[in-house]
């Protein structure tokens, strides 16, 4: 009885033993590979902040791009994403807007609470930072690029608001960057604020405060959306070097021949007498994945991964003063702007044209069809046709003469709608 | 091309047990698990779709330490008796992964990770250290029927700063009522079961905390975007299972049976909760929010009809339920399309063509709710034929239905034109036919009409996943060998099914449940295997 007590007590004490060495074990763990919120909160971190609110921006414009190329007459989409097929009928459903929605918002929000970390941390300074200054600028790029896009806006799970909203905000955005930017290193952020305040302008029909904005960024100044290998690399790129989701085959770009320097172009595929596509041997891919057998037209504007995309350049604003002037009857101004573009790019001056006629008639050479082909050709694939398109009720979103050869359903989408994620959970916004 | 992959599995563990006295049993189980693979993944310069060649080299390590402690103390007292468990467990995993990749070489050769002039490098280290305790009490009565309830508490590294424990209770009972003088003995053995529990599932590595990932902008300078808004607040998933179920063997053992009933919920689920996107960011925040229903059924079934000296028959049946549904998100009434409040987990909303019988017109699409993404109904039907105890046919089938899947394949063949089912309608669209069209038809085959949602069908199926012919030789046959079999197995012999895509079962995503659809994934194979098995 005594041994069987003593030997109870043994194994409950052994028992207990492994209970409090089990008890004592320590359940936390710190992996690596992530940074915490709060690591950040020091001064010599706030270029790697600043850096991130430019990935977040970047983020954005070249799937903007990609997307709007397809959906307007800029390209033709000739691949075989599920989007693809909708977008070259001009068909945008807004589950299919989420992405954009979603990274422009983000864009702006990441440059606000970066704006935020940039005063806790740096105090007094962060007012005159160029990592502000150039906060401020992303910020006021992600509002231009919403109202511009999207057929409404909604901010903070608002209600929707037009387009205007987005241009507003946009405008108060580069003002701040413009005061931010006291320093020469912020330089380019003032230029490219003055720029964005050009497009916000126009956004908002204020053409005498566009001319005044665009009249300080010089004709050879392009701010660029930073794309980079291997990180952060350009779609427009991969989808038509890497494959051939679309193609400049039967776009204004492709009349040009040698291809117009704004808007180069590979032939990587003809069409035979059989309307088959025949390889030139130019490119690994010669035609696309739609079932009409596009030749793929290969854009060569972006020929590397890392190929920057242009969101702020001199030569948009001389077109922006070529409109205003246009707007006012200055044919002469009107040919001069456009000139000033032309020859930045070396090609010969255009002459006066005989009459602004409107962007609906058909006479290739009156002033509105020259600004149309302009612009086109200026800003191609920089994610902007589509805005041209709503702004002037322009007749490719009646019929699509360019691109789409089979009879339209109805009338092209010239905006996004607002994204269906959106939708569901803002309770303000009612979508249709 | 070469694709190489070398994997190293160790398993190792040392056992202890003691027993102070009869009636105590006592184990400490120390085990460590070890794998690490190396995957190489060489196009060579020239390849016809990398023309410049690439390389991918993929290291990977799991190291999981495990430090098991039970006992058990044994008690009985007249009719009664008693089991008394208790016990620990602490668990380390350890994950580690390198991935490289590179590409663009410069010319051919054997060329490495680094001979590129793109590389691609990751680098992860996780490690998820949990704990927990349990208690855990039998009593049995005059051995046939026995209760048991228990209490287990976890904590894990991956639940948030400010959750504590996890606490899983448990309660059970079996009564083998053919033991009973009652039960009638033309029933054969019969034992009744029941079930309720508490078991949990932990969030992930990185879920809990607000964390920044690094990436890389303005020319490939450092840069941190935000990765995981974090939730210090976060515990585990508490699923709650209520089952029932009998089982038994009748005529000499000739037919065995079970069925099980279940009802399981989920609380607390883990849900990625996002804000409207104009809020700032899509980042969505990790919370226990959301209930999830899961109720089906369980039936086997096996008979043996004829039982001989030189032949013996037997046939199997398996049929088991699986329903599921989203109860409760909380108060949003959808994450995404395939995740929607009152209805199945994932669930597959598509177009459907809103006149598929208009002659001459367009199609019109308007998304519908179709169905669930996973089968609801799963059977199995199997067959073995023994003659003269060396010959054996064995036969297995299995089928699932109720779950709908994209024919991604179909989708993309026909935009090409290269689908088969769409040859004769595409012939009529390049002749200008599409006057006696139906919008259906060309909803599904007109490349530049079509929407990959109508791609979408039921995919219902019955396949014959092997038919095994087995001899087993005649002893002496072959000298110094104890038996040996010759086996001729055929696998995927045949499927029936309305599906048009490759494969009904496919499953391109779909980890953890999660939406799937048949995209980039090859079909089964079908194989036939030759196998001559020899045992000395």
């Amino acid at each position: 009885m005594r041994k069987h007590a003593k030997v109870r007590g043994r194994w409950a004490a052994w028992i207990t033993g492994l209970f409090v060495v089990f008890a004592a074990c320590d359940l936390n763990v710190k992996n690596p590979g992530a940074i915490l919120d709060e690591d950040l909160n020091d001064p010599g971190l706030m270029r790697v902040v600043a850096a991130g609110v430019s990935a977040e921006f970047s983020d954005v414009v070249d799937g903007i791009a990609f997307t709007i190329g397809r959906l307007t007459d800029e390209m033709v989409g000739s691949g075989s994403y599920g989007d693809t097929g909708l977008l070259r009928r001009g068909i945008i459903r807004s589950d299919d807007t989420n992405g954009e929605w979603e990274q422009t918002h983000e864009a702006a929000w990441a440059a606000e609470s970066a704006i935020e970390r940039f005063r806790s941390v740096l105090g007094q300074e962060a007012e005159t930072s160029p990592f502000t200054a150039r906060s401020y600028l992303f910020e006021g790029l992600g509002h231009r690029i919403l109202g511009e896009v999207f057929c409404q806006v909604a901010y903070d799970a608002g209600p929707a608001e037009p387009k205007s909203g987005a241009f507003t905000r946009a405008v108060t955005s580069f003002e701040n960057a413009i005061a931010a930017a006291t320093t020469p290193e912020s330089s380019d952020y003032k230029t490219a604020a003055y720029g964005g305040l050009a497009q916000a302008y126009v956004g908002l029909g204020d053409w005498s405060k566009a001319v005044e904005a665009a009249a300080k960024v010089p004709t050879g100044f392009v701010y660029a959306a930073i794309y980079a290998v291997p990180e952060n690399t350009n779609v427009v790129n991969g989808e038509t070097h890497g494959r051939p989701e679309m193609s400049a085959y039967r776009t204004i770009a492709a009349s040009f021949d040698p291809p117009d320097p704004r808007a180069p172009f590979t032939v990587c595929g003809t069409l035979n007498a059989s309307n088959r596509v025949v390889p030139t041997g130019a490119c690994s891919h010669s035609q696309g994945a739609s079932g009409d057998h596009t030749p793929h037209y290969r854009q060569e504007k972006y020929d590397d991964l890392g190929s920057d995309i242009p969101v702020v350049k001199g030569t948009e604003m001389r077109l922006i003063e070529a409109e205003a002037a246009l707007l006012d009857g200055d044919l002469a101004m009107f040919t001069g702007k456009v000139n000033e573009v032309r020859t930045f790019h070396g090609l010969s001056p255009i002459a006066q044209p005989a009459s602004a006629g409107s962007i609906r008639d058909t006479d290739e050479n009156d002033a509105w069809s020259i600004l149309d082909r302009e612009r086109w050709l200026t800003l191609w694939l920089e994610g902007r046709r589509l805005w041209d398109l709503h702004r002037w009720n322009h007749p490719f979103i009646e019929g699509g003469r360019l691109v789409d050869k089979y009879p339209p359903d109805g009338l092209r989408a010239s905006c996004f709608p607002i994204a269906s994620g959106e939708c569901d959970l803002n309770t303000n916004l009612q979508c249709t | 091309m070469q694709l190489l992959q070398e994997i190293n599995h160790y398993i190792t563990g040392v056992g202890v047990t003691w027993n102070p006295v009869p009636s105590v049993m006592q184990r400490l189980n120390v085990g460590l698990d070890y794998e690490s693979s190396d995957l190489q993944d060489f196009k060579p310069w020239g390849y016809f779709s990398a023309l410049e060649g690439d390389r991918e080299d993929d290291q990977l390590q799991d190291r999981n330490l495990t430090l098991d402690y039970a006992g058990t103390w044994n008690a009985s007292r007249g009719v009664f008796s008693s089991a008394l468990s208790w016990g620990g467990q602490v668990y380390d995993e350890f994950s580690y992964q390198l991935n490289g990749f590179d590409s663009r070489f410069a010319g051919p050769g054997d060329q490495l990770v680094g001979d590129g002039t793109i590389r691609d490098v990751g680098e992860s280290r996780t490690r998820v250290r949990s704990g927990g305790f349990f208690l855990q009490q039998m009593v049995g009565f005059r051995d046939r029927l026995f209760v048991t309830g228990g209490v287990r508490w976890d904590g894990f590294s991956t639940f948030g700063d400010d959750f504590g424990l996890a606490t899983y209770p448990k309660l059970s009972a079996a009564y083998t009522v053919s033991d009973e003088s009652f039960f009638p003995s033309g029933l054969g053995i019969m034992k009744l079961r029941a079930a309720w529990g508490v078991a949990g599932k932990a969030p992930s590595v990185f879920d809990a905390a607000r964390i920044y990932e690094a990436t890389a902008a303005d020319e490939a300078q450092p840069a941190v975007i935000l990765a995981n808004f974090g939730n210090p607040d976060l515990g585990p998933e508490r699923s709650e299972e209520l089952e029932f179920g009998v089982e038994g063997m009748l005529l000499d053992g000739r037919v065995a049976y079970e069925f099980t009933r279940f009802d399981q919920t989920t609380k607390d689920a883990l849900i990625c909760l996002p804000q409207a996107p104009s809020l700032g960011t899509e980042e969505c925040t990790l919370r226990n929010l959301g209930e999830l229903s899961n109720k089906g059924i369980e039936l086997m079934l096996n008979v043996t009809p004829v039982r001989m000296e030189n032949l013996e028959w037997d046939v199997g049946v398996n049929y088991g339920t699986n329903k599921n549904e989203i109860m409760d998100m909380g108060g949003l009434s959808q994450l995404s399309s395939s995740v929607q409040v009152g209805q199945p987990l994932p669930v597959v909303y598509d177009d459907r063509v809103v006149n598929p019988d208009a002659v001459g017109e367009l199609p019109v699409y308007e998304k519908r709710y179709l169905g669930p993404n996973y089968p609801t109904d799963t059977y199995a039907l199997s067959t073995r034929v023994t003659m003269f105890k060396r010959l054996t046919l064995d036969l297995l089938g299995e089928g699932q239905k109720g779950h709908w899947l994209a024919n991604g394949p179909g989708y993309q063949g026909m935009r090409r034109t290269s689908w088969p089912t769409c040859f004769a309608i595409q012939d009529r669209i390049k002749n200008g036919d599409t006057s006696t069209m139906t919008a259906g038809e060309r909803a599904m085959c007109d490349p530049n009409r079509s929407d990959q949602g109508v791609w979408t069908m039921r995919a219902d199926f019955f396949k014959l996943r092997s038919a095994t012919l087995a001899y087993r030789l005649p002893e002496g046959l072959l000298p110094v060998a104890t038996n040996a079999t010759l086996r001729l197995q055929a696998r995927n012999l045949f499927t029936i099914t309305d599906y048009t895509g490759l494969d009904p079962e496919a499953e391109d995503g779909g980890a953890a449940g999660t939406y799937r659809n048949e995209y980039y994934n090859l079909p089964p194979a079908r194989s036939f295997i030759l196998q001559l098995t020899v045992n000395f």
